[in-house]
């Protein structure tokens, strides 16, 4: 019995191998880690998939491998599902991959995951790619389901609180296949209607999978290429979509997206009260300007006359003081010219007004002002007063006009 | 291009907080404060008549007039 004659050739033994092996593993799950990752410019994957102490070269081909919802990398993981063949050739076996899932967490949530890092790197989260809201929008685009509770949320918030802003619905489909193509193209009608200053995406709550649209790709490119500003409002608060994150604002709810969108017709009214309140402020402060110089006026002896004059004005100046305390309504543009005729006819009283337009007075010693030239004597001394100043002279001569 | 300047809420609003500026920066003669009062009592009576006076109106879109593309996709 020689063992020569008992031998097979390297190939019947290989072919023995895959007959014995390929029917047992034809349709398998195993779970290792991956390494040695290389996605082929054929569009195939070559990687090895290990634990501790063994290893499995793999291959997914490229028409499955487009299929799988995250970037596989050295290090994850995973669970696979697939055939083991015997390649002989190189006498080697092999798992060709059918199926590729993360292990541990879910495929969804690692998608998400994987697409969020990379919009991250792209800078599409970015505060300086954000737009600002308008500060009042007239009118405000909605996508949402037309049969959600988000989209009655947000009517009664806009109906109670902002009546003014105009509402345009694009009736989206929030869930499915076609839901993140449809609300995509609810974004590009909306933007290309001019009138619409802002939009809003709202989606009531749901499971990871029902808020899926709100995680896709293209969704996440439309919402940061759109120069309609959007607030994005999906799920509950805890919910974090991707469309939240690229959105250039995030509200928790639906209904809060309707409030951060419009404020309230009291907000604006009271910001309307503050201006005419400052308006009112101002002209009191204005007003009480003129009292000051009333009272100056009226403790300068160098004006005797005018007294009575200062006066009336002061009564004036009292009336409209006390207009202006009732209320802004008193505060009409009649009381307003009084108060211009009365600043005018103080600062014509003002003598040092005059004196600055080039006139001076001349002083006695005594304090009494020179009217006539006969009050002074020759050689008498006089103070004379210009408008910035005052200086001593003396009476030289008479002089006939 | 638009055929008609229509009343703008949040640029009459803006108009208004300038004209409290002007006025509060006290640069300007009781003619002109008189003048950018009576401006800015105008415009507040707009905007509170404005506000009162809205009446909210809501639009549906109409699918059917949608590009193609979304048809396809769904079936």
């Amino acid at each position: 019995m020689s063992s020569s004659q008992n031998s097979l050739s390297v190939s019947e033994l290989t072919a023995k191998i895959k007959n014995l092996i390929e029917p047992k593993f034809s349709n398998i799950w195993v779970r290792g880690e991956i390494s040695n990752f290389k996605h082929h410019g054929s569009g195939h994957m070559y990687f090895t998939i290990k634990d501790k102490s063994s290893e499995l070269r793999c291959v997914m081909f490229k028409g499955l491998n487009q299929s799988i919802k995250f970037k596989p990398e050295d290090g994850m993981d995973v669970l696979l599902q697939g055939k083991i063949t015997v390649y002989e050739l190189r006498g080697q076996y092999q798992l060709i991959v059918q199926l590729m899932e993360p292990a541990g967490i879910g495929t969804l949530y690692l998608a998400f995951e994987t697409l969020k890092k990379e919009l991250l790197s792209e800078g599409l989260f970015d505060n300086s790619r954000k737009m600002k809201l308008p500060k009042i929008p007239k009118k405000i685009g909605l996508i949402t389901s037309e049969t959600g509770a988000a989209l009655r949320d947000m009517i009664n918030i806009f109906n109670r609180r902002s009546t003014y802003a105009n509402l345009v619905l694009y009736p989206a489909t929030v869930q499915g296949v076609s839901a993140a193509q449809d609300i995509v193209n609810g974004i590009k009608r909306l933007s290309s209607e001019n009138d619409i200053d802002l939009i809003i995406l709202a989606r009531g709550g749901g499971s990871i999978e029902d808020l899926w649209a709100f995680n896709e790709e293209l969704l996440a490119r439309a919402i940061s290429k759109c120069n309609t500003p959007i607030i994005s409002a999906i799920g509950h608060e805890t919910d974090v979509t991707i469309s939240d994150l690229v959105a250039d604002v995030r509200a928790p709810t639906p209904s809060a997206a309707a409030e951060i969108a419009a404020p309230s017709i009291s907000e604006l009214k009271q910001s309307i009260n503050q201006q005419i309140e400052q308006m009112n402020t101002y002209f009191e402060h204005r007003l009480n300007k003129i009292w000051q110089k009333l009272d100056f006026l009226s403790e300068r002896h160098a004006l005797q006359k005018p007294i009575a004059i200062i006066d009336r004005y002061r009564q004036t100046a009292e009336k409209l003081s006390g207009a202006l305390t009732l209320s802004i309504n008193h505060l009409l543009s009649i009381n307003l010219s009084r108060i211009i005729g009365l600043e005018k006819g103080i600062v014509a009283l003002n003598p040092i007004d005059v004196l600055t337009r080039g006139y001076s007075i001349a002083f006695k010693k005594d304090g009494n002002i020179v009217r006539r030239e006969e009050d002074l004597s020759v050689g008498e001394s006089f103070i004379l007063r210009t408008g910035n100043g005052k200086m001593k002279a003396t009476k030289k001569e008479s002089l006939s006009d | 291009m638009t055929a008609k300047k229509t009343f703008n809420f949040e640029s009459a609003m803006i108009d208004l907080e300038k004209i409290v500026k002007r006025l509060e920066g006290e640069n300007e003669s009781l003619e002109k404060s008189l003048e950018l009062f009576e401006k800015g009592t105008k415009l507040a009576e707009q905007l509170r008549g404005k506000l009162d006076a809205a009446e909210q109106r809501i639009k549906v879109l109409q699918k059917d007039k949608e590009v193609e593309i979304n048809r396809e996709d769904i079936s």
